[in-house]
């Protein structure tokens, strides 16, 4: 709605992430600090948080405005909440930035956006070998499978890898049906983790002298 | 998607049709919201009343800019 008043999609990202430093007036910083206090702690609202309102020129029939306004939000979000609705498709047109600021609780109709960038224009296809569903994101040129099959523990990397050295990746697709992209792709975690582990200690290390 | 049975736009008569016509009206679409509240549509009809009330009170950026700053502190992404 507010892209529609006005707001470049770069201010509502701002807006969004902090409207503290979004370029907006006092008054309207004062008028989201409040409506946010209602929302997540109303009962600790005191006389002086109204009393910020009229010093940045709000009259009391405007502070009940914004109190009424916070409240039908507060209102409107826990029914969507509570029945499991998603959010409309016309959020799907809005600017990626914009949309992945936005998306702070239920995800859009996740099928249709790229886990990456949360792009809209994804592109399916049935790969023909194993006829699993794949995506590909012309936007961030990622891609992947839309429900990966399995989900392996880190025990059961752990025993995949161990054979790394001594078998092709070929051989260990054989055996496990672990694809080689995926080998390489533990491999080179595993060798991250190791690496960051032995910084670690060697900086524990410095800072007890023995 | 919603956890509760809604009406589709297909098969909407009286109330329910004269709210999704407003919403096509005003979005060019039937909002998920309104579809979920479908069942009961005095209560969504009394609903709209009062956020048009409000609304009128008020100029369209603060009316915004309010609900922006519920709706994230509440983690609502609609």
């Amino acid at each position: 709605m507010l892209r529609k008043n006005g707001f470049e999609p770069e201010q509502l990202e701002a807006v969004i992430n902090d409207y503290h430093n979004a370029g907006l007036t006092p008054q309207e910083v004062a008028v989201m600090e409040f409506a946010q206090k209602i929302t997540l702690h109303a009962h600790t609202i005191r006389l002086e948080d109204v009393q910020r309102l009229r010093e940045v020129g709000l009259s009391d029939e405007e502070i009940l405005d914004v109190a009424l306004a916070a409240a039908m939000r507060n209102f409107f979000s826990k029914i969507t909440d509570a029945l499991g609705v998603e959010p409309d498709t016309g959020y799907l047109e809005l600017e990626p930035n914009l949309r992945k600021a936005m998306q702070k609780g239920r995800p859009f109709a996740e099928s249709e956006i790229c886990p990456h960038c949360y792009g809209t224009h994804i592109i399916k296809k049935i790969r023909t070998e194993d006829g699993r569903e794949e995506y590909f994101c012309p936007h961030c040129n990622m891609g992947g499978l839309v429900k990966p099959k399995n989900r392996y523990s880190e025990a059961q990397k752990l025993q995949v890898l161990e054979h790394y050295e001594r078998y092709n990746p070929e051989g260990i697709q054989k055996a496990f049906g672990v694809s080689p992209a995926t080998l390489a792709r533990w491999e080179k975690a595993k060798r991250k983790r190791k690496k960051a582990g032995k910084q670690g200690r060697r900086e524990g290390g410095d800072q007890s002298p023995s | 998607m919603t956890f509760i049975r809604t009406i589709p736009p297909a098969e909407a008569e009286g109330k329910v049709k004269e709210l999704y016509d407003l919403d096509v009206r005003d979005l060019g679409y039937v909002s998920n919201g309104t579809q979920a509240m479908s069942l009961r549509p005095d209560a969504f009809m009394a609903w709209e009343a009062l956020r048009k009330t409000v609304r009128s009170k008020m100029r369209l950026r603060r009316y915004e800019l309010v609900t922006l700053a519920s709706a994230s502190a509440l983690h609502c992404t609609y």
